[in-house]
């Protein structure tokens, strides 16, 4: 056992997700700051055959709420439902053509928005204007590029092992 | 559980899920719940902070990088020119200073001679801040040190401008500080015109805090500063808050809608300012508790025991 298990780049992708999200962006680059985390959890739930995925978005979004200072169960609550509906379409979402797979997931990366909008009502703080759906747009927008990305490093991963 | 997903029919899987979701929703919202209303998840959130001022100080590496690579490509000439306006600026800052120093003098021999007030003087500590994105929907702030460097919960903290707002949790490394701008926010504070006091709300907005509970008929004026006004106790008179942007008339016609714009550099300071009260040690506490009359001699034992 030379090359690190798969836990191990689990853990470095997790890793990566939350230093991306943590990342400070310049000015007004703040509000477009896609989901990282969920892009991460749908990719997970895609490629993952294994039925511990609620289970790992559920722990990864605890580790988010920490990081990030919302309520414990915040970044949980959004990250397991979109496991939720990623495996529940998992059969079809994989053998959608790219367009379609990236459409899928904009209309996730939206959802993600609804949810995340319908929880902090219940604190009392709303205020939805144009701005607040960019995350969703960019989140989109830079699937296709990360899915290449993903597949290119684990050709080059299992070429080397 | 692993029976189940080894027969892998297609509906006994699905059904599981909808289980497996509905336990994992269930379990964030109490959490949710449990931190919005209680205090129970605060200590694990200090216990467990330590573990994420790693992740913190590498995710800012690329600032400072880039700060780092600025000061090295920018232009000798820039940098003078930059030295010289720093040289002027830090020059008018002193003679302000010394000007402030006469007035504090003044102001202690008032207050000695009317005997009220707290004796405390200011003091200040620089604190990094941690230069991270948080939700942009939460006016937050994290900064570089916590219980470990002495802050403290309810501590003030300001910037060269203005008043930013406070420290409401400490764990051991970090300490989250609550803007002003926070809607769960509020500070008292005086107009430096006419010396009407108010209490200023956050709104959300890093650029507006209202005034909501002022009467119509109010002397206020666009341009108006606020001040803190020491009352409560929490944050010391006299500091600058925001300047008044808009007067209005609420809905009602009974209050006036006082919107104004925060003086401190919200989200561009990477340095900021902590004030701790510090007792003035004086002679007070040897005066005469009881009674009036000469002071009576005390044991040195009994004398040092008093005092805190």
């Amino acid at each position: 056992m030379r090359m690190p298990g798969a836990g191990t780049w689990l853990l470095l992708a997790v890793l990566a997700a939350y230093l991306l999200t943590l990342l400070p962006l310049p000015g007004p680059l703040v509000h477009a700051k896609p989901f990282w985390l969920g892009l991460l959890v749908i990719w997970l739930a895609l490629e993952q055959p294994s039925r511990g995925v609620l289970g790992l978005a559920f722990l990864i979004g605890l580790g988010a709420d920490l990081l990030i200072g919302t309520w414990f169960g915040e970044h949980a609550f959004r990250l397991v439902v979109i496991a939720f509906i990623v495996r529940r379409f998992r059969a079809r979402l994989r053998f959608f053509p790219l367009w379609q797979q990236t459409a899928a997931v904009a209309a996730l990366l939206v959802n993600d928005r609804i949810v995340i909008a319908m929880l902090r009502s219940f604190a009392g703080e709303v205020g939805i204007g144009l701005a607040y759906w960019l995350p969703a747009v960019t989140g989109t927008l830079l699937w296709p590029l990360l899915l290449v990305l993903a597949d290119d490093l684990r050709r080059r991963v299992r070429g080397r092992a | 559980m692993a029976i189940a997903g080894d027969k892998n029919t297609l509906f006994a899987s699905g059904q599981a899920d909808t289980l497996r979701l509905i336990v994992y929703l269930t379990a964030a919202v109490a959490l949710m719940v449990t931190d919005h209303h209680s205090h129970y998840l605060d200590r694990a959130r200090a216990a467990l902070g330590g573990l994420a001022t790693p992740l913190y100080r590498v995710a800012q590496a690329p600032v400072e990088a880039s700060r780092w690579l600025w000061a090295a490509a920018s232009e000798r000439v820039e940098l003078r020119r930059e030295n010289d306006a720093l040289r002027s600026e830090l020059l008018l800052a002193r003679a302000r200073l010394n000007a402030a120093r006469i007035e504090t003098e003044q102001n202690l021999r008032l207050r000695e001679l009317l005997e009220t007030g707290r004796r405390y003087r200011l003091s200040g500590r620089m604190v990094e801040v941690f230069q991270v994105d948080l939700d942009p929907s939460r006016q937050r702030v994290l900064l570089d040190g916590g219980t470990a460097a002495g802050v403290r919960v309810g501590q003030p903290v300001i910037d060269a401008w203005g008043l930013v707002g406070q420290v409401i949790s400490t764990s051991g490394s970090t300490a989250s500080i609550m803007l002003l701008t926070d809607p769960d926010h509020a500070v008292p504070v005086r107009n430096a015109r006419t010396g009407q006091r108010a209490v200023a709300y956050g709104t959300g907005r890093d650029d507006r805090i209202v005034l909501p509970t002022l009467p119509m008929n109010s002397d206020l004026q666009v341009g108006d500063e606020l001040l803190t006004s020491g009352l409560g106790g929490r944050f010391p008179a006299g500091f600058p808050v925001a300047v008044v942007r808009e007067v209005g008339v609420d809905e009602n016609g009974i209050f006036a809608r006082v919107v104004a714009e925060p003086l401190a550099r919200l989200r561009l300071s990477s340095e900021l300012l902590l004030l701790e009260e510090v007792a003035v040690q004086e002679s007070e506490e040897r005066w005469p508790r009881e009674g009036h009359g000469p002071p009576r001699l005390v044991p040195a034992t009994a004398a040092t025991g008093e005092q805190p």
